[in-house]
């Protein structure tokens, strides 16, 4: 299996968004792959996008302040990120450091459309 | 490298016992010191991103004695002189420490999953981080 690998498409509800799925692993060496493909997606004007972290065993801090800084890309650019699934051992982490109350946190596809901005009309 | 180190931490926490909450929360813990020391040890500059493989050895000691776990991550790489491993009093503050990358955020995390943290490091040296956690 490769330390992090990912698929994206885009999603069928509105608003519009990216949904990357994440598997593997995102420490301090991995992160750079993740940070590529993001920035890619960014640049290609994507305002919207939602990862799908169900495929992530761990994540480290480096992992997590990049998905800070896209979070804070996208929201200066009017988009907005959330995060999907999260396994428990993902999750317990992101509780321990308080970035539940950050991050947009969704347990379904269509939940995290409709956490998107402004998907509530 | 970083991944089978994080096996190898995290089997040995199992094995003398600790919760599977424990063990994860032990394993990032020591994987943030490791990826510290590789990034800013033996950097040419700080917060260089680059993990050459030649001589930057690490050095990891383990030790359980009654029910805490002691772990020490040692390198001889460039050391610092300043306090560079402040604990942040929360996340706000790392949060508006660094809008750019968002960089910090281990001795952060070490200090709040760890029971004791302490960071021994001398210009030209080295730097030692030592993590302890009790059993619970």
């Amino acid at each position: 299996m490769k330390a992090f690998s990912f698929d994206s498409r885009e999603s069928t509800g509105e608003p519009k968004c990216m949904i990357f799925e994440l598997r593997g692993y995102i420490d301090a060496h991995t992160v750079i792959e993740f940070e590529k493909a993001v920035q890619q997606v960014i640049e290609g004007g994507n305002q919207n996008i939602i990862l799908d972290i169900s495929g992530l065993s761990y994540i480290s801090s480096a992992g997590i302040g990049a998905m800070m800084g896209l979070a804070r890309k996208l929201s200066a650019n009017k988009g907005d990120l959330v995060l999907l699934n999260p396994s428990t051992k993902v999750f317990a982490i992101l509780e321990g450091l308080g970035f539940t109350k950050i991050f947009k946190i969704a347990s379904s596809e269509d939940e995290a459309v409709e956490k998107m901005k402004g998907s509530s009309g | 490298m970083l991944g089978p180190l994080r096996q190898f931490v995290s089997a040995v926490a199992r094995t003398v016992g600790f919760s599977d909450q424990q063990v994860d929360e032990i394993e990032i813990c020591v994987d943030e010191a490791c990826a510290n020391a590789l990034e800013h040890a033996y950097a040419a500059e700080p917060y260089q991103r680059e993990f050459p493989s030649n001589d930057r050895n690490i050095c990891i000691e383990m030790a359980f004695v009654g029910n805490e776990l002691t772990v020490r991550v040692i390198d001889h790489g460039r050391g610092a002189d300043h306090e560079f491993h402040q604990k942040l009093k929360d996340l706000e503050q790392y949060l508006e420490s660094d809008k750019e990358r968002f960089r910090g955020l281990g001795f952060y995390l070490m200090h709040k999953f760890m029971d004791q943290v302490a960071v021994h490091s001398l210009p030209g040296k080295g730097t030692t981080v030592e993590l302890k956690k009790i059993r619970k």
